[in-house]
C-alpha cells in the first residue's frame, strides 16, 4: 500500500469507529442547608462503558489523628498504601468484604501497598482512635469525579450518550433509596445540581469529648 | 486492694511516659462557676436540699468557685492495650486530689464484623448516655439527670468488664458483661437521702455524706461508697443497638449481689439490683435522650429490722447543636417508697425538676454554659429536722471550662 493510501485509510478509521469526545458534566452539590457537599463520589454508567485508567498507587496520610482524605477515589486495580505521619502509633484496619487488612504503623511507617480489585468502597478506621475513619471508592469506570470543597463534580471527555449519574456520600441517610439523576450527553458541558440528604456530624464541636 | 491496684496502675503510667512520651495523650479542665442559689441546704453540707448548691444557714446567695480542675492520661501500651486514669482536683474531697477512673483496656484488632474487648480497673458502668465528656462531663448541661447524678456518685465498676461488638453497615449491636466487687454501698444514699441532681461525683477514695435527718447508720454519716462488705461479687449484663440514621436502644440488668445481712467496719451491705433503659435519636440539628431506671435496695441487717426501698426515674432531654451554640432542655422525674419492718421511718419521695442550659463554646478550648435547675420534690424525712416536706429549689449557674 502506498504511504499516502495509508494515511487516508487510518484518518477514516478514527473517524468513523470513535465516539464523538464531546460530553461533559458539571454537578453541583448541597446539603439540605444549601451548603456545599465536598467528599461525594459520582459514578456514570450507561451506553458506554468507561476504560479503567492504567494502575496508580496512593497513599493516604495520617496526620494530626486524621486520614488525609475522607474519601479516596481510585480504580480497580489500584493500590493504597498507608503512612503514618503521627507522633502516636495507628493500627489502620478493614473489615470489609472488598479487602480486609490490618497494619500497626508506628510513628513514620508505611503499610505495604494494598491492591484493591473490585468496585464498591472500603471503609478505613484506626483500631486506637475511634474517631478517625476513611473511605476509599474503588471505581470500575473512568466516568469518575470526586467533589471538591465548593461541592461540584466535573466528569469530562465522556462520548455522547446518555447515563445515569450515580451519587454516593459517606453520610448518605441510609434507608433511602439509591441517588441518580439520568443526563444525556451532548456537545456542550451538562450542569446539574442536587441535593443531598446528609446524616449531622455529631458531635459538631467542642474539645470536652473523650478522644479514647 | 484498690488503693494499691491504683498505686500500680499510676507508677506504670509514670514509668513507661518518661520512656514512651509520645505515646501518652493528657487532656483535662478547669472548671469555674458563679452560682445563686437557694434554699434549703444542699445535701452535701447535712441538708435535705437535692442540689448541689443549696444556701443553709450563713452562705451567701451569690458565689463564686473554683469548681475543680480534671485531668485524664491515656497511655498506648501496645497497639491493643491501652491504660486511662482520670484524676480530679477539688478541696472539698476528702483527699484533695482523687481518682474517678483508672483501667486498662485490651482490644485486639478484627478484620470480621466481630470485635471484642475486655476492660479491668476502676470505671463507671455504662449507663449514661449524657457524660460523654472528659472527666465524665456533660456536653448539654453541668448538672446530669437524677439517674446519672447517683451513677456519678454510687455506681463505679471496680472489676472486669468484657464486651462483644457486631459492626454492620449501618447496624451495630454490643452485647457486655461484668463482674465486680467493692461495690456494697451502692444504694445507701438512694435510700438514705434520695435522688439529687448534682454533678459532685464521687472519687474512688471520697466519702458521701448522709443527710443529718438519716435514720439509717446513725452513727455513720459519712460512708466510702466503694468497698466490699460481703465478698460477693456482682455483675451486670446490658445490650445496645445502634443504627446510622436512627438513633440507640440499650438495656442494662445490675445487681451487686450484696448480701444484706452484712456489714464490716459499720457499713452496711445494700443488696441493689436495677434495670436501666436508654434510648437516643435526632434528626438535623436536633437531639432528644431518654433514660430510665428502676430497681430496688435493701437492707436487713438485724432480725428486727429490715428495710426495702424501691426507686424509679426517668428524664428525657432535648439538645439543639448549632455548633457555636448548643441548648438544652431537660425533665426529670423520680420517686422512691420504702418499706421498713422493725422502725417507723418517716419515708418515701417524689419530684421533678426542669434543667434548661445555653453553653456557647466560641473556641474548642472553652466553653461557657448558663445553667438554670428548678427542682420540686417532696420528702418526708425534711419533718425529722422540722422542715417542710415539699422543697422547691433554684439554681442558677454560670459555668467556665477551660479545657487543654
Amino acid at each position: 500500500m502506498k504511504p499516502i493510501l495509508a494515511l487516508v485509510a487510518t484518518v477514516c478509521l478514527l473517524l468513523f469507529s470513535s465516539p464523538v469526545w464531546a460530553g461533559s458534566l458539571i454537578l453541583q452539590l448541597t446539603d439540605s442547608d444549601g451548603n456545599p457537599v465536598s467528599d461525594a463520589v459520582v459514578k456514570l454508567t450507561g451506553d458506554t462503558p468507561g476504560a479503567v485508567l492504567s494502575h496508580q498507587s496512593h497513599i493516604i496520610d495520617q496526620r494530626d489523628e486524621t486520614f488525609s482524605v475522607y474519601v479516596l477515589l481510585i480504580s480497580v486495580g489500584d493500590d493504597v498504601t498507608f503512612r503514618n505521619s503521627d507522633q502516636t502509633r495507628h493500627h489502620v484496619y478493614s473489615f470489609s468484604p472488598l479487602g480486609q487488612f490490618e497494619y500497626l504503623l508506628a510513628p513514620g511507617e508505611k503499610s505495604p501497598p494494598i491492591l484493591l480489585s473490585k468496585p464498591g468502597v472500603v471503609a478505613v478506621g484506626c483500631n486506637i482512635h475511634d474517631r478517625m475513619i476513611t473511605h476509599i471508592y474503588v471505581s470500575d469506570t473512568a466516568w469518575a469525579a470526586r467533589s471538591d470543597p465548593q461541592g461540584q463534580v466535573e466528569i469530562k471527555d465522556v462520548p455522547n450518550g446518555t447515563y445515569v449519574a450515580h451519587i454516593w456520600h459517606p453520610k448518605l441517610r441510609p434507608g433511602k433509596p439509591e441517588l441518580a439523576e439520568t443526563v444525556t450527553l451532548g456537545d456542550s458541558p451538562v450542569k446539574l445540581s442536587s441535593v443531598l440528604q446528609l446524616l449531622p456530624d455529631r458531635p459538631k464541636s467542642g474539645g470536652e469529648y473523650r478522644r479514647y | 486492694m484498690i488503693r494499691i491496684t491504683l498505686a500500680l496502675l499510676g507508677a506504670l503510667i509514670l514509668i513507661s511516659s518518661t520512656a514512651m512520651a509520645q505515646e501518652m495523650h493528657v487532656e483535662g479542665y478547669a472548671d469555674f462557676r458563679f452560682l445563686s442559689a437557694g434554699p434549703p441546704d444542699s445535701f452535701l453540707d447535712g441538708g435535705v436540699g437535692k442540689l448541689r448548691f443549696g444556701q443553709g444557714e450563713g452562705d451567701q446567695a451569690q458565689q463564686f468557685q473554683f469548681a475543680e480542675a480534671s485531668m485524664a492520661a491515656t497511655l498506648l501500651l501496645t497497639g491493643d492495650v491501652l491504660a486511662y486514669a482520670n484524676i480530679r482536683y477539688d478541696s472539698r474531697q476528702r483527699t484533695a486530689l482523687d481518682a474517678l477512673e483508672a483501667y486498662a483496656r485490651y482490644r485486639p484488632v478484627s478484620v470480621s464484623r466481630w470485635r471484642w474487648s475486655v476492660k479491668a480497673g476502676a470505671f463507671f458502668p455504662p449507663i449514661s448516655l449524657e457524660n460523654t465528656g472528659i472527666g465524665w462531663t456533660i456536653p448539654w448541661t453541668l448538672t446530669p439527670s437524677a439517674i446519672n447524678s447517683w451513677v456519678g456518685e454510687e455506681l463505679r465498676t471496680i472489676g472486669s468488664e468484657a464486651k462483644i461488638e457486631w459492626r454492620g453497615d449501618v447496624d451495630r449491636m454490643e452485647w457486655i458483661f461484668a463482674l465486680y466487687g467493692l461495690d456494697d454501698p451502692a444504694g445507701a444514699l438512694l435510700a438514705a437521702r434520695g435522688w439529687s441532681l448534682n454533678d459532685r461525683i464521687t472519687g474512688l477514695f471520697d466519702l458521701n455524706r448522709l443527710p443529718n435527718a438519716t435514720e439509717y447508720n446513725p452513727s455513720a454519716r459519712r460512708i466510702h461508697p466503694f468497698r466490699e462488705i460481703d465478698d460477693r461479687p456482682g455483675w451486670y449484663s446490658g445490650v445496645r443497638w445502634r443504627s446510622e440514621g436512627i438513633g440507640s436502644l440499650e438495656l442494662l440488668r445490675y445487681d451487686n449481689q450484696a448480701n444484706p445481712s452484712a456489714r464490716r467496719d459499720g457499713q452496711l451491705a445494700w443488696r441493689t439490683s436495677f434495670w436501666s433503659l436508654g434510648a437516643e435519636t435526632g434528626y438535623d440539628d436536633f437531639v432528644l435522650i431518654s433514660q430510665a431506671m428502676f430497681g430496688e435496695t435493701e437492707i436487713d441487717p438485724t432480725p428486727q429490722f429490715n428495710a426495702i426501698t424501691k426507686f424509679q426515674s426517668a428524664y428525657l432531654l432535648a439538645g439543639y447543636d448549632l455548633t457555636d451554640w448548643r441548648l438544652a432542655a431537660r425533665v426529670d422525674g423520680y420517686a422512691a417508697q420504702q418499706q421498713n419492718a422493725g422502725r417507723n421511718v418517716p419515708a418515701g419521695e417524689h419530684g421533678d425538676a426542669v434543667t434548661l442550659a445555653l453553653t456557647w463554646l466560641p473556641i474548642e478550648a472553652l466553653r461557657v454554659t448558663a445553667e438554670g435547675i428548678r427542682n420540686n420534690s417532696w420528702r418526708l424525712q425534711r419533718t425529722v429536722v422540722e422542715e417542710p416536706p415539699r422543697a422547691v429549689e433554684t439554681v442558677f449557674q454560670l459555668g467556665v471550662r477551660v479545657f487543654f
